[in-house]
């Protein structure tokens, strides 16, 4: 070293003065940090884990398996007049799941991907901008104001239709009588249905505009409909890509929380769980994350505890998986566009094949199953079912289908289905933003005349009925800077990572865990989040909230700033690098700088998801009636304040609870719409 | 300016549609070419731009058509007017007419699915689907009503034979069209437009994407297909237009200069422009 200092003295050297030089140094400190922080979705999704299973070990040791098939939950210890007792199955609740998401999907996958091909297809361009501008901002609006609506609005409603088809139709196991009332799986289904719509069409939209106009112009030009342009090459392109979209709308509605907790009923007991044919639409019970919202809080003994841990575990484990699948398969889709490889091309191919064929083959038995139980239970008349009718549906579709070709009215029959087929999905369009400008227009019906001087002051703790919910207010603004504080600089450094190193396969790793990370409920978050800081401290504290939140912004963050930071040209980078800077310095003060509105846009984005969480503030017990900020103590915000109302059923507290959401939503609404302005202008000056 | 133009273009543009009637030269058979496809006075505009100035244009059956000029100089649009794919541009708007066996393919009640199973198009990129060899060349004929299986293994075989493609792709039909190489793709694609057995085909710079081999073995299956089928083919390539075409259009900025017998256009044009076009001075 010394020697060649001395004999090189005159000419700067290349080699550095020192064992490590500046450079190295600087760039490796800074390539460890982000390195650091992109790892974050990985150690938290293990840290869930362990947090999860090490919560729920009592629970694995007592019950075992009991706990996976055992079909009645009775959280009481046994006693002299009740035998059965500390009894705990989760079957129930993974059959609420399964149903509530089973109708969401059949209801929002047809009319959202209908909705999808009329924006990207169909819609001329003054048309589908402002609705899928619309559609994305409807994304944003939290779950517990779809709750609240639901809860007020729709339950009552159901409650008639209900009525009217259990005296027509009762006949039918589908629409048996269930709940008195409205609520109940078809209830939650239907809320879970608005809620997951405006997520499935914008992500199928986004899959839709990414297969190639050639593709279009050639089926086209053999004659080719419309529709069938549509339905045989552009979604068979996009088809993967879609089904990733509609498992990701499918890990949303099994994770939600608040808004199926309002309206499911909450019944622990499912009458005949394992007899299909006595299955109502209209029964009320109990999903998974309803039952943590509803016991969690408030358990009746450790063992409890334990087992509703297990059941948190358990839902994100499912969780885990259908994110994994989904994301897999957008993946796929994005990364065989141009086509070539053939290895991609078969695994897709068996993916799909694998899905058809337990797809196909549960409906097909499920079918058989169904018409045999008619048959059975009420002979010939039995035949005239829901079922049955499907059942005669398809086949005369098919059989029609197989008839026509050659027949004079083909051209015609095809003309008209396309005609069909586009009317269709227009209605859907109009269908999905109707309903959703519906609500909106209804929350801001019921809100506005509450929105006045008095709801903006502190409560008076001693008078119940004061007015104000300025607490409510300013502890949301407070519960989300403190994720704020902790989740964007993170996001933004790991993001950082992502985009400057991503490329090498730790990059993909953490990517993949990081959208994993963006897929688990909010519930479990909050779960642990107890666990890991509740627990400890002994203390409701506010920043237990603070920090669920903040894991929630961490991937959402995360993945905008990566694909900003890719926006900015390669050459600026090396316009910079060639001029001797740092690699760390590079990026701080050009690239950063350069995509500054991007992270602007994808700090305000994970805003506008937290702002709106329930779930994890009432798992922390994150609850306060008494205005005070001490992030030490608990803090009171607006979710958990119209999650609370809901059970003051008199006028003064519903004016509250409406406000409130209203005041809500616009918050929402505001930083997602200064979101996408923020994009929209980066990209009309790029 | 655009009123200057076309007050320019239409006295030349209708001699030059007469002379191409009256000059258009015997093919094969000794037979004088009949019109197949006659353009009259049309002008088409992509909202306030106007992209074509009252071009008029006989294009006779059973030979090859090229149609060249610069880039930006109208012969693409022109050949997607033919087929009505610009129905799909916003703002388009279009005046004169275009007549297919004397029926005018713009006027009311045209059915566009029908008038496309008549004239078949090849584009300037391959753009096979995603799908098995066998399934892209079946798309048409399955779209189209035909079901039957020994119909539909013979169409197969016989679009690929007359596409030149059989031998290579005989033995894997089933696998994805997106593995063969750019030229056998195309002349999968073209395979494909064959199946649905259309009167005019037209190719959009079928070659441009291709090697030189891809590009002889597509030029020797042109002048096969002449003799079945109305050709009309937009080329950058003037090598390739005096190769393969009996008749020539030369465009300039929306406007046609002039049409005629190909040795003609490429050997005595009338005009200077086209004469400095076809000389290299300029393109």
């Amino acid at each position: 070293m010394a020697q060649s200092q001395l004999g090189e003295a005159r000419i700067p050297s290349l080699r550095s003065q020192s064992r490590i030089s500046r450079t190295a140094l600087s760039d490796g400190l800074f390539r460890g940090l982000v390195t650091l922080c992109a790892s974050l979705a990985l150690l938290l999704i293990l840290c869930i884990g362990i947090a999860l299973l090490h919560g729920s070990a009592e629970n694995i040791i007592k019950s075992g398996l009991r706990f996976v098939t055992g079909e009645r939950w009775v959280p009481n210890p046994p006693t002299a007049t009740m035998h059965v007792g500390n009894l705990f199955g989760m079957l129930p609740f993974v059959y609420g799941t399964v149903v509530t998401s089973a109708i969401a999907l059949l209801l929002a996958v047809p009319i959202g991907v209908g909705a999808a091909v009329f924006l990207a297809e169909i819609a001329p361009r003054r048309l589908s901008a402002p609705l899928s501008f619309l559609v994305e901002m409807l994304a944003a609006v939290p779950s517990i104001v779809y709750g609240y609506w639901g809860l007020i609005y729709l339950v009552p409603l159901l409650g008639n239709v209900q009525q009217w088809f259990t005296s027509n139709f009762g006949d039918i196991p589908l629409f048996a009588a269930g709940s008195g009332s409205g609520a109940g799986f078809f209830a939650a289904g239907l809320v879970l249905t608005l809620m997951i719509l405006p997520f499935i069409t914008a992500v199928s939209r986004d899959v839709l505009l990414t297969v190639p106009k050639s593709q279009r112009d050639a089926s086209l030009s053999f004659g080719a409909t419309r529709w069938e342009t549509i339905s045989k090459v552009v979604l068979k392109h996009a088809g993967s890509g879609i089904i990733g979209a509609v498992m990701l709308g499918l890990a949303r509605a099994l994770g939600e929380t608040m808004a199926v907790t309002m309206v499911v009923g909450n019944n622990t007991y499912i009458p005949h769980l394992k007899d299909l044919g006595s299955f109502s639409l209209f029964q009320s019970g109990y999903t998974m994350t309803s039952l943590l919202m509803d016991q969690y809080p408030s358990p009746n003994s450790a063992l409890h505890a334990s087992a509703m841990t297990e059941i948190a575990l358990a839902l994100f484990f499912i969780t885990v998986v259908v994110n994994a699948i989904a994301r897999g398969l957008v993946w796929l889709t994005a990364n065989t566009k141009s086509g070539g490889s053939v290895k991609a091309d078969s695994i897709k191919k068996g993916i799909g094949l694998t899905a058809a064929v337990l797809l196909t083959g549960g409906l097909g038995i499920l079918f058989l199953v169904q018409i045999a139980s008619d048959l059975h239970r009420r002979g010939a008349a039995g035949l005239f079912g829901g079922a049955e009718l499907i059942a005669l549906l398809i086949v005369a579709g098919t059989s029609a289908n197989l008839l026509l070709p050659g027949t004079r009215y083909y051209l015609m029959w095809r003309k008209m289905l396309n005609a069909l087929a586009l009317a269709a999905c227009m209605l859907s369009t109009a269908f999905a933003s109707l309903a959703l400008v519906g609500l909106l227009l209804y929350v801001m019906q019921q809100g506005v005349p509450g929105l006045n001087a008095a709801f903006f002051k502190m409560p008076n703790p001693a008078n119940p009925n004061s007015f104000g919910m300025l607490n409510a207010v300013l502890g949301t603004v407070e519960l989300v800077g403190m994720a704020a504080l902790i989740g964007l600089p993170a996001g933004v450094l790991g993001g950082v990572y992502l985009a400057e190193f991503g490329d090498g396969r730790l990059g993909f790793l953490f990517r993949f865990f990081t959208d994993l990370l963006n897929g688990v409920p909010s519930i479990v978050l909050g779960i642990f989040s107890y666990a890991v800081i509740v627990v400890t401290t002994r203390s409701n504290a506010g920043y237990a909230g603070g920090f669920a939140l903040a894991v929630m912004m961490i991937p959402v963050v995360m993945r905008t700033t990566e694909e900003l930071m890719r926006l900015v040209p390669q050459s600026l980078r090396d316009a910079s690098l060639g001029l001797g800077a740092t690699h760390a310095r590079t990026v701080w003060k050009v690239v950063l700088p350069a995509a500054r509105s991007g992270i602007i846009t994808g700090a305000l984005l994970a805003i506008s998801r937290v702002a709106g969480e329930t779930a994890p503030l009432i798992m922390v017990g994150c609850a306060n009636t008494v205005p005070q900020f001490n992030p030490h103590e608990p803090l009171a915000s607006l979710p958990v304040g119209i999650y609370t109302l809901r059970n003051y059923p008199d006028a003064l507290h519903i004016q509250q609870s409406w406000t409130s959401a209203l005041t809500l939503v616009l918050l929402v609404l505001a930083a997602s719409l200064m979101a996408r302005l923020l994009t929209r202008r980066k990209f009309a000056t790029d | 300016m655009e009123s200057n133009l076309s007050q320019s273009a239409g006295p030349s543009a209708l001699s030059l549609l007469e002379g191409s009637r009256q000059g258009a030269r015997p093919v094969n058979n000794m037979e004088t070419t009949t019109v197949r496809i006659g353009v009259h006075s049309l002008n088409f505009y992509y909202g306030r731009m106007q992209a074509l100035y009252n071009v008029s244009l006989g294009i006779g059956a059973n030979q090859v058509t090229a149609l060249i000029g610069p880039s930006g100089c109208g012969k693409s649009t022109f050949l997607r007017t033919l087929n009505r794919m610009n129905d799909t541009v916003a703002g388009r708007r279009i005046e004169g007419s275009v007549l297919l066996d004397g029926e005018d393919i713009y006027a009311r009640g045209i059915d566009v699915v029908a008038l496309r199973r008549r004239v078949g198009m090849v584009f300037q990129r391959p753009n096979p689907f995603p799908m098995s060899i066998r399934d892209n060349v079946l798309y048409g004929p399955r779209l189209h009503g035909e079901r039957n299986k020994d119909t539909l293994n013979s169409i197969v075989e016989r679009t690929l034979k007359q596409a030149a493609l059989w031998d290579e792709v005989k033995d894997v039909l089933h696998r994805s069209a997106l593995d063969l190489s750019g030229g056998q793709q195309q002349r999968l694609c073209i395979a494909r437009v064959l199946a649905v057995d259309p009167e005019v085909i037209l190719m959009d710079e079928p070659c441009s994407a291709l090697d030189p081999n891809s590009t002889y073995h597509i030029e020797q299956l042109l002048a096969e297909m002449e003799a079945r089928y109305t050709i009309v083919i937009v080329t950058h390539n003037l090598q390739q237009a005096a190769r393969v075409s009996a008749q020539t259009a030369f465009f300039l900025k929306g406007e046609l200069v002039e049409s005629g017998d190909t040795g003609t256009i490429f050997s005595m044009p009338k005009d200077k422009r086209t004469e400095d076009y076809v000389q290299g001075r300029f393109g």
